[in-house]
């Protein structure tokens, strides 16, 4: 039987770190206020994601198909 | 025993390399794997070193009539690997007509190996039903896709699979395409899409090329790190749905 | 048994080199030694096989005539310390009866940490409460008004009975016995019957110097003990009015906005500038382009007093409003009233240019709009993500709180209590119609801030603090440029004290009143502090009787006001501010302070607003004389004054030896504060043009070969950043590289350039970033909802005695630093003081070093 030819060995230094969490700013504004349940809304994302959207014809065509809360979102922003 | 499918949503998109990584990683975080190769292609041996011209495998040892429980590769300890075998088009075609009528085929053979394994790994193929249907409902079952428009516009076109976990390969944060479909993804299938995503990173080609999974091949590599979140990840699905 | 062993004379000369006469005496010493004691027995080898841990400063030393007295003397001290083995020790029964002592201070202290808990839990008192309940509130209020005059004839008879010797030290022990007991329990309530006990305590104090120590017999006594009694009557006052601010800090919490965004209100974010570089103020507006608001709903203006032209063209590239105006009356208060009137938002978020909001700002701070339409201000702390003069000059930065702390932390959060929480000039929100209603931002003051709150807060509105770190700026970068901004306060708050005194006129209640009063009464420290500084000075020199009563019965009254005020404002504060280090902010500013504030106090109209230098750099390590002259000058009086005390006890009357004694331990402290606060004018050298903050992110590189790598953010600025790499890379300078940062789900990559690459760490700069990617870098940084929120948990507790002795060794620092940057010529004869003095020095015993580590006991059989 063929095996591996050396020995595994893995760092797992670098998730001393946990990225997720550590990267959700949100997540650990919500922990130090000790308020789980305060709601955010990611405004910067919605308006980048509308970007996007004029940005890439294909992207806007199939979401103008798809008959998700998109088309909420985008008579909000036109409001 | 935990089951894990991962299957690209369009061909190409790297789904056997990252089977092959976080294969690896779940076992340097000292779980018992076994990896399935389901893809007639075979190619899930490559990246544990094993030769070219090995024929064997499961599949070949069900078309030829052998036991297939004796087609596995021992990668050291506890980390197992059964490849699917070489096979020609007319066998391909064969062994999907088999599956096809024995349906339960995977199932049965699951519920056999569930005390031996923590976790058992299954690269399923895209274009032949019965070959996937065969593994059965998997745990975790992921849909392995690139952040561009052909997934994009896939993931619109099959709303009768969106049950399945999404999990992002070759992710390239330079590429503003990328990074806007991402975007429009955690927006409408959050849910669904893993909190992990794997970036594009040269060392996950390089690491089939030396023949080895890139954990392996290159472990201080962003792509190895981003594979052992894909295990911690699966770790803590297993944990909560303990 | 050798010679050599005996008469060790060729080798002390030969190895250690020590001189003839040394090397003569140690080895007569040692064949001494060698005849009389038996050397080679068990007791003697353990302690010579142990010489380097039992006389630590001995062992290493190359021997010299002086060192058999040492020797002695370490040896005399270790016996008195450290009985070698308690065991076989003739003290035994009292070290047995120390320690059963400590084991029931222990077990008493233990019980009592539980004490809150069992409280709650015990029925007896449910039972009791349940009872008072019952009676209804007519008899309630009744037993409540017997209890409180009871309790009130109680604490008048602890203030005015007049004590003895005796009874004075038996009445401060128990105070102090109930205070140091009380310190172990957690909770509020604790910390309210320690500040009870202070209150008393130094009321006591307060009214016995009033009735029992001043000299009418005698005007130059009579003028030095008024004075000295007005400066304490002052911290009296300072430290009620502080106790009543602070009691209660009220924690409020960010309210929930409504989820539809519809019903948001607008907001027009203010970032007044005048002088300072568009560098700075660009990354605020990064950063506030980022803010999750709705678009249509979030207007940003430059408000630019300096009227550039590179404002107004970076203003148009980045798409924020900008708005001058043709001059530059009344400051930022007329720059800010001249923008109100250019725009029309429902509320207004004031950020100082170099003040940067986090991209969670306006959701975090407007939901108290929503809630509470009587609210006029919502007011954040200012953070600092530089160190300002005393962080840097001390070497204290993010390991100690800073000056700002106390008032950010604790003090804002009690007005809040009282609805006393005031605006401070930056990252705060205010509600225009508010504004409106008193005519917008007050002018007639130059701290235009509390002036505008004070207004509103008379006009009826309310006002709001959230201790959320939710934008974060540079601290003043200079000495003199603090002292600056801590002139113009106070100046400020003295003007705003006669032209619109909030103990009179109409609107506010009385705690508000007290709240506004401490904060403007706060920054007359400065006369006081000098008085405080001088007193002992006016008994050795002058020889008034400043404090006309014995020096033990003074000592009887003092110290127990101070420890119980130590104990409850330690108690209170320690987490903003040690104990003693606002003795040293004090004793820095008191000089410039005090003209500022008196001169304001009776002409308000006289001085102009100064612009708060911020950034900057200082070239090289430099003392500051300018500023620390007040100081040279206080610590020559003092050392004058040390003097005099020593001719004092050398040739005056044996009746006033205590009295001596107890002015010079007082200009001794003096003289370690000043010291402390001189060691903040050798200003340490600050290279960077753009201030490092140090944030361990998880990050990721991108190499040229498309490999990619993580690593560990060590610092960033602006300008770039600073990466530790788990594996060394291949990689040297000028190589691009491309950093990923998240943020959130997002992931952003920055095209930067290697700068440096030593070790582990990997320098790299940005210089071709577009303005999109720039917006993205703040935001991934200095933008991060979390990016200042765990800034202050590595201060540890406070601890009075630690904390004390921080400040005196800081004060030696101090004269250290002074000599260190004395001119040549008078630095000499110093040195031979000195010289002196380490000599001396060097007979003083050590402490024995810890155990050397023995060999690690083998894990099993």
């Amino acid at each position: 039987m063929a095996a591996l030819p050396a020995s595994f060995a893995m760092s797992t230094t670098a998730h001393d770190l946990d990225d997720s969490s550590t990267a959700d700013d949100i997540g650990r504004l919500r922990a130090a206020l000790q308020l789980p349940e305060f709601d955010y809304v990611g405004l910067g994302v919605r308006a980048e994601m509308l970007r996007a959207l004029r940005r890439w014809p294909l992207l806007d065509e199939l979401d103008r198909s798809d008959a998700l809360p998109t088309t909420h979102d985008r008579q909000e922003a036109a409001a | 025993m935990t089951s894990v499918s991962m299957r690209g949503l369009r061909g190409g998109v790297g789904s056997t390399s990252l089977l092959a990584a976080v294969g690896h990683a779940l076992h340097s975080l000292g779980e018992r794997v076994l990896l399935v190769d389901v893809c007639p292609e075979n190619l899930l041996r490559l990246h544990f070193n094993l030769g070219w011209t090995e024929r064997r495998g499961w599949a070949r040892a069900t078309l030829d009539g052998w036991p297939w429980e004796e087609q596995a590769w021992s990668l050291g300890s506890n980390l197992f690997l059964l490849p699917y075998g070489e096979v020609n088009e007319a066998e391909e075609t064969a062994m999907e007509r088999r599956l096809g009528a024995e349906p339960a085929l995977w199932r049965r053979r699951r519920a056999s190996l569930a005390e031996h394994f923590d976790w058992l790994l299954f690269d399923l193929p895209r274009g032949h039903p019965a070959h996937a249907a065969s593994v059965g409902p998997c745990d975790l079952p992921i849909r392995v896709v690139e952040a561009d428009a052909a997934c994009h516009a896939l993931l619109q076109r099959r709303p009768e699979r969106s049950c399945d976990l999404m999990l992002v390969n070759r992710y390239d944060p330079l590429c503003q395409l990328q990074r806007d479909v991402l975007l429009l993804w955690q927006q409408r299938h959050g849910g669904r899409l893993l909190p992990v995503n794997v970036h594009a990173d040269a060392a996950m080609r390089e690491a089939l090329a030396c023949k080895a999974p890139v954990g392996h091949y290159a472990p201080a590599s962003l792509v190895a790190k981003d594979a052992l979140s894909v295990a911690i990840w699966c770790l803590a699905q297993r944990a909560r749905a303990a | 048994m050798t010679l050599a062993c005996c008469f060790p004379y060729r080798r002390l000369r030969q190895r250690h080199g020590c001189s003839a006469v040394a090397a003569l005496l140690m080895s007569m010493i040692n064949l001494l030694a060698w005849l009389v004691l038996r050397l080679e027995s068990h007791a003697w080898r353990a302690l010579l096989d142990e010489r380097q841990r039992w006389y630590p400063h001995l062992a290493d030393k190359r021997p010299s005539p002086g060192d058999p007295l040492r020797y002695a003397v370490q040896t005399l001290w270790l016996l008195m310390i450290r009985p070698a083995a308690p065991v076989h020790s003739p003290h035994r029964n009292w070290l047995a009866a120390w320690s059963s002592v400590e084991r029931a201070c222990g077990r008493l202290f233990a019980d009592v940490g539980q004490m809150p808990p069992r409280v709650r839990r015990s029925t007896r008192l449910r039972r009791g409460a349940d009872w008072l309940e019952r009676i209804g509130p007519r008899r309630r209020l009744l037993l409540y008004g017997v209890i409180g005059i009871l309790a009130a004839g109680l604490a008048l008879l602890c203030v005015t009975e007049p004590f003895d010797y005796l009874a004075q030290s038996v009445f401060v022990l128990l105070l102090w016995t109930l205070a140091m007991v009380i310190r172990r329990m957690p909770g509020r309530f604790p910390t309210l019957l320690l500040l009870v006990l202070s209150v008393i305590v130094s009321c006591r104090y307060l009214w016995w110097r009033y009735t029992a120590t001043l000299n009418w017999n005698d005007a130059l006594d009579l003028a030095c003990g008024l004075i000295l009694l007005a400066a304490e009557s002052y911290s009296w006052l300072i430290l009620m009015l502080g106790y009543v601010q602070t009691c209660w800090p009220l924690g409020r919490r960010p309210a929930q906005l409504t989820p539809d965004t519809r019903q948001w209100p607008s907001v027009d974010l203010f970032i007044p500038t005048y002088n300072e570089d568009l560098d700075v103020v660009r990354t605020t507006v990064y950063a506030a382009l980022g803010i999750d608001w709705p678009q249509e709903k979030l207007r940003i203006h430059i408000l630019d007093d300096g009227r550039r032209d590179s404002f107004r063209r970076f203003a148009a590239e980045v798409g924020v409003g900008y708005l001058a105006r043709p001059d530059n009356r009344h400051a930022k208060a007329g720059n800010l009233n001249h923008a109100l009137s250019h725009t029309d938002g429902e509320l207004v978020a004031v950020f100082d240019c170099d003040h940067v909001p986090v991209h969670s700002f306006l959701q975090v701070t407007v939901g108290w709009f929503l809630r509470d339409p009587k609210l006029a201000l919502v007011q954040t702390p200012h953070h600092f993500f530089s160190p300002d003069p005393f962080e840097r000059n001390l070497g204290i930065f993010r390991r100690q709180p800073n000056e700002g702390d106390l008032f950010y932390g604790l003090v804002q959060d009690g007005n809040d209590m009282w609805n006393a929480a005031f605006f401070c000039g930056s990252c705060a929100v205010l509600r225009r119609s508010a504004l409106d209603s008193v005519d917008g931002f007050a002018v007639e003051t130059v701290t235009e801030d509390a002036h505008t709150a004070l207004r509103l807060h008379r006009n009826g509105w309310n006002s709001a603090y959230l201790r959320v770190s939710q934008a974060a700026g540079l601290a003043t970068a200079s000495l003199p440029a603090h002292v600056g901004q801590r002139i113009r306060w106070a100046r400020g708050m003295a003007q705003i004290f006669r032209i619109d005194n909030p103990l009179l006129g109409k609107g506010l209640n009385l705690l508000q009143r007290l709240c506004y009063a401490n904060a403007m009464l706060h920054f007359l420290y400065g006369l006081p502090r000098l008085v405080f500084l001088t007193a002992p000075l006016a008994f050795l020199l002058l020889h008034a009787y400043i404090i006309y009563a014995p020096a033990l019965m003074i000592l009887l009254y003092v110290l127990p006001h101070m420890i119980h005020a130590s104990l409850a404002t330690s108690r209170m504060q320690g987490a903003y501010r040690k104990t003693f280090w606002g003795e040293v902010y004090e004793t820095v500013l008191a000089w410039y302070i005090a003209w500022p504030t008196t001169v304001a106090l009776f002409n308000p109209k006289k001085g102009s607003f100064n612009v708060t230098a911020k950034g900057g750099l200082i070239q090289e390590d430099q003392f500051n004389w300018k500023i620390a002259l007040p100081c040279l000058v206080l610590a020559a009086l003092n050392f004058l004054g040390l003097g005099f005390a020593v001719w004092r006890l050398s040739y005056g009357p044996a009746g006033e030896i205590a009295t001596v004694i107890v002015s010079s331990l007082w200009v001794g402290y003096n003289l370690l504060i000043i010291g402390a606060a001189m060691s903040v004018a050798a200003e340490a050298r600050q290279v960077r043009q753009s201030h490092r903050v140090q944030t361990p992110l998880p990050v990721a590189l991108r190499l040229p070969d498309g490999h990619l790598f993580p690593g560990v953010l060590a610092d960033y600025s602006v300008a770039g950043v600073a990466v530790r790499l788990q594996v060394p890379l291949p990689l040297s300078s000028g190589i691009e590289v491309n950093l990923l940062l998240r943020r959130g789900e997002r992931e952003f990559a920055f095209p930067g350039i290697v700068r440096r690459y030593e070790g582990d760490l990997l320098g790299i700069g940005f210089e071709t970033l577009s303005p999109q990617q720039k917006i993205d870098f703040v935001q991934c940084t200095f933008a991060r909802a979390d990016a200042w929120l765990d800034w202050h948990h590595e201060f540890g507790g406070d601890r009075p005695l630690r904390s004390f002795a921080d400040v005196l060794k800081l004060g030696c620092e101090g004269y250290r630093r002074l000599y260190l940057h004395l001119p040549r010529p008078l630095r000499a004869p110093l040195r031979h003081f000195g010289r002196v003095g380490c000599w001396l020095g060097s007979y003083l015993p050590r402490n024995p070093l810890p155990l050397l580590s023995s060999p690690l006991p083998t894990a099993g059989p």
